[in-house]
């Protein structure tokens, strides 16, 4: 059975979330106030009570590959409503991280574009610089939904002038900035993001260095998805230093 | 004169700059002096916490240490801001300082009471619907939040303004976050029900604290005039169509889904949302609310005009 992908996966899903405090997932008895609560179930592929008996049932590809831990906003509903005191939001994050880890095709390939090109900013500035990331995440997700076949031309070409538009009514009401407002520590905010963590650190070991290439190099060593993003982050990084 | 820490955030630098003038101009009137924490970062927000645990905490942890220097209150206005701070002062203890958010801040008693006695033009007349969102009051684990199912501290402020304050059951509803970037479609599903709730709930406009908040519902509504323009549209192609029929596509926003009348073709259906600390300032006849006005994607000045309230 092929609930265990190639490469870094080594332990069940479940031992591995359970490792990083989540203890409390055994106790669910399956009463499904956690989907009740969620606002986004009608874009779910798994039900949240569903992930959760899913990871206890070993089925780890069903769950790194569903749109479910992607489209979750982490509104945190289910982990207040919880009789169970299981932290079925935190359990969404660490999915998130363990499919980026296992190098599982990632079901919103879009929304790991925008979290990479937010941090990407971070890492570049310290704080983040909306116009850079959202033209940097554009062009990605564009690029990538191109090569997929996700995307034709025309459709390109439709959210190419939706995006204009918005960015245009932004840009005239002055709610974007142009210049990016940057911190004096940025060597500090670095370092954070080339600390070896638990969830990142094979990326980071092959990749070395700044934070940005970091990032990078976690995108190079994942997915092809982020690909074209690496290669952004790393000229980014170059100029940087 | 009492100082307080202050961490903007990155959206108060930025997309959410009105935010960030009216709460100063609030504070200004109220003897609160905000220090900015220095060279602050930011907080990771909901891309850290998603795909590196340790980042998320790091990130957010630099700006507590900062805080600790500036003093014994930090103001995180920002929602976001304010619940990677707690979630990071919750996991690494130590950092002794109490971390406030908007609402909580300012509807303690006696702020609530000075609020009262400086007021200089009370918003007779505006019916709005708080709208918390989630991460001021989720979880209460990590918030502190009494009621997070039934907060009602933005109520507390907003009567005191003299606003009528509708009751609607959507207060705590999510909005999408930051899925606004990479999911646009969700998050106008999400929004569109919260809009029509509030119109169903009788509200003139929706008040909040959050700038994702603010931003979702602002450009959501802004941006479903396309839709509305598509269905005509699409009427007009259907050359079948019985005579007499209206259109069977009501597009969100427009006043069709509302018990009222349509307030008149200046708002369009839409419900301006306002950041609480804009409503403040404007009781408190401080600040430059013209400007803010301007940088609505939903112009609130039709409505603003409409109570009597001078928007210039």
């Amino acid at each position: 059975m092929a609930s265990l992908s190639t490469g870094v996966a080594s332990m069940p899903l479940q031992t591995a979330v359970e490792k990083r405090g989540l203890e409390a997932l055994r106790r669910c008895y399956q009463c499904r106030k956690c989907t009740n609560g969620c606002p986004l179930t009608f874009a779910m592929d798994l039900m949240p009570h569903q992930v959760v008996r899913a990871v206890q049932l070993g089925l780890d590809q069903e769950v790194l590959g569903s749109k479910t831990i992607w489209v979750c906003a982490a509104c945190q509903t289910c982990s207040t409503r919880c009789p169970n005191d299981i932290d079925i939001a935190h359990l969404m994050d660490l999915l998130r991280q363990e499919n980026r880890r296992r190098q599982v095709e990632p079901a919103e390939p879009e929304v790991v574009l925008f979290h990479q090109a937010f941090l990407g900013s971070v890492c570049r500035h310290g704080r983040v610089f909306e116009v850079g990331m959202l033209a940097r995440y554009k062009w990605a997700a564009l690029w990538s939904g191109l090569r997929k076949g996700r995307q034709n031309l025309k459709q390109f070409a439709i959210q190419l002038w939706q995006d204009a538009r918005l960015g245009w009514a932004m840009f005239r009401r002055r709610r974007l900035r142009i210049w990016p407002s940057r911190i004096h520590a940025k060597d500090q905010i670095r370092r954070m993001g080339s600390a070896p963590s638990e969830n990142l650190s094979l990326a980071r070991s092959d990749a070395g260095g700044s934070g940005v290439s970091e990032i990078s190099g976690q995108n190079r060593s994942t997915s092809s998805v982020g690909d074209s993003l690496a290669d952004d982050y790393g000229q980014a990084g170059g100029t940087q230093r | 004169m009492i100082q307080v820490g202050y961490y903007p955030g990155c959206a108060l630098h930025g997309t959410a700059a009105e935010f960030d003038e009216s709460l100063r101009a609030v504070c200004h009137a109220l003897d609160i002096r905000l220090a900015e924490l220095q060279d602050w970062n930011c907080c990771g927000a909901s891309s850290a916490h998603s795909l590196d645990d340790q980042l998320a905490v790091d990130l957010a942890e630099r700006n507590l240490r900062l805080a600790v220097q500036t003093g014994p209150d930090l103001l995180a206005p920002c929602a976001a801001c304010f619940h990677r701070l707690k979630t990071a002062q919750k996991q690494r203890p130590g950092y002794e300082v109490a971390i406030w958010h908007v609402n909580e801040f300012f509807s303690r008693p006696e702020r609530l009471s000075q609020l009262r006695r400086r007021l200089q033009r009370p918003l007779q007349g505006l019916r709005a619907v708080p709208y918390y969102g989630c991460l001021t009051q989720r979880q209460p684990k990590i918030t502190d939040a009494p009621q997070p199912e039934w907060p009602t501290s933005m109520d507390l402020l907003m009567e005191a303004l003299g606003i009528q304050v509708r009751r609607w059951s959507y207060k705590t509803d999510c909005c999408g976050g930051s899925l606004e970037v990479a999911r646009p479609d969700l998050v106008e599903h999400l929004c569109n029900r919260l809009v029509r709730a509030a119109q169903e709930a009788d509200a003139d406009c929706i008040v909040t604290a959050c700038p994702m908040c603010q931003a979702n519902l602002d450009i959501s509504q802004a941006m479903a005039v396309p839709m509305a323009q598509k269905a005509s549209l699409a009427l007009q192609s259907e050359p079948n169509r019985p005579e007499g029929t209206s259109s069977p596509l009501p597009s969100p926003g427009q006043a069709g889904l509302s018990n009222r009348p349509a307030e008149g073709a200046t708002t369009n259906g839409h419900l301006p949302v306002f950041y609480i600390t804009e409503l403040m300032a404007l009781a408190l006849g401080v600040g430059k609310p013209a400007r803010w006005w301007q940088r609505h994607m939903i112009d609130p000045r039709p409505l603003l005009a409409q109570k009597g309230f001078p928007i210039e």
